[in-house]
């Protein structure tokens, strides 16, 4: 099938950043793992002073906990690039493509679920590095979380009727 | 019933090419091995009408309707 070479351009350069990423986000997070770097907005949320250091144990904890939003992250940029490698190749409406899609959108709305449990309690191990009576537990639902489960949402719906669209595009396939 | 395609006949009745009916038709020559094994889920009208000009026959003359399990 011809497809219009915006789609190809547009996703070679989206394949190019999700690979970039997918490489790049596991180092930055071992890097900072191992320099025991705790993140301005979790030290910010935890009420922790430029003193106040977090014991080695604690740091692990926290990068423990936040391996699997990345974790996540990761499953959504790969299927990211395999859903670019797709629309390269010019399989737009595939089951294939449809299928990159809805886990895309699964991986999405698990993310915005599993933030939700992993980074109060980031901000509960992180705030350990203080003194009993003042450390925190703190719940927050923002409107970044709302647009991130609507996001992924949002793709699993359109995940879905790419599937239908599939079906069709079969069908007419089919026809000479 | 299932519908048989008999382009071979024509296209041996018209002393042409399926290589040469695509070109006239604007379809494939793949696209024309696979209407003449019958292996298509269907035709466009407007591929049909172009077919029929090309061929100068009618739609009957292409295709016929026999009792499943007849079909050649």
């Amino acid at each position: 099938m011809t497809i219009p070479r915006k789609i190809k351009t547009v996703s070679h350069i989206l394949s190019t950043v999700a690979l970039v990423a997918l490489i790049l986000l596991p180092i930055i997070v071992a890097v900072s793992a191992a320099l025991s770097v705790l993140p301005a907005d979790l030290r910010a949320a935890a009420g922790l002073g430029p003193e106040d250091q977090p014991s080695r144990l604690l740091m692990l904890a926290i990068y423990a906990v936040g391996a699997a939003p990345l974790l996540i992250y990761l499953f959504v940029l790969s299927q990211l690039r395999a859903l670019m490698a797709c629309y390269i190749r010019g399989d737009i409406l595939t089951p294939d493509s449809a299928g990159h899609i809805q886990r895309m959108g699964k991986g999405v709305s698990i993310a915005a679920i599993v933030g939700l449990i992993t980074t109060p309690l980031q901000i509960t191990l992180a705030s350990f590095a203080l003194p009993e009576g003042q450390r925190v537990l703190s719940l927050h639902f923002g409107s970044a979380d709302l647009g991130l489960f609507l996001a992924g949402g949002v793709l699993l719906t359109i995940g879905w009727v790419m599937t239908e669209a599939a079906i069709v595009a079969d069908e007419n396939r089919g026809f000479v | 019933m299932e519908i048989v395609v008999r382009l071979d006949v024509m296209l041996a009745r018209r002393k042409m090419k399926s290589r040469h009916l695509a070109e006239q038709v604007g379809i494939t020559e793949q696209n024309i091995s696979l209407l003449k094994s019958g292996k298509v889920k269907g035709i466009r009208f407007e591929t049909l009408a172009r077919i029929c000009e090309a061929l100068d026959c009618q739609p009957g003359d292409l295709l016929e309707a026999v009792p499943e399990g007849k079909a050649p």
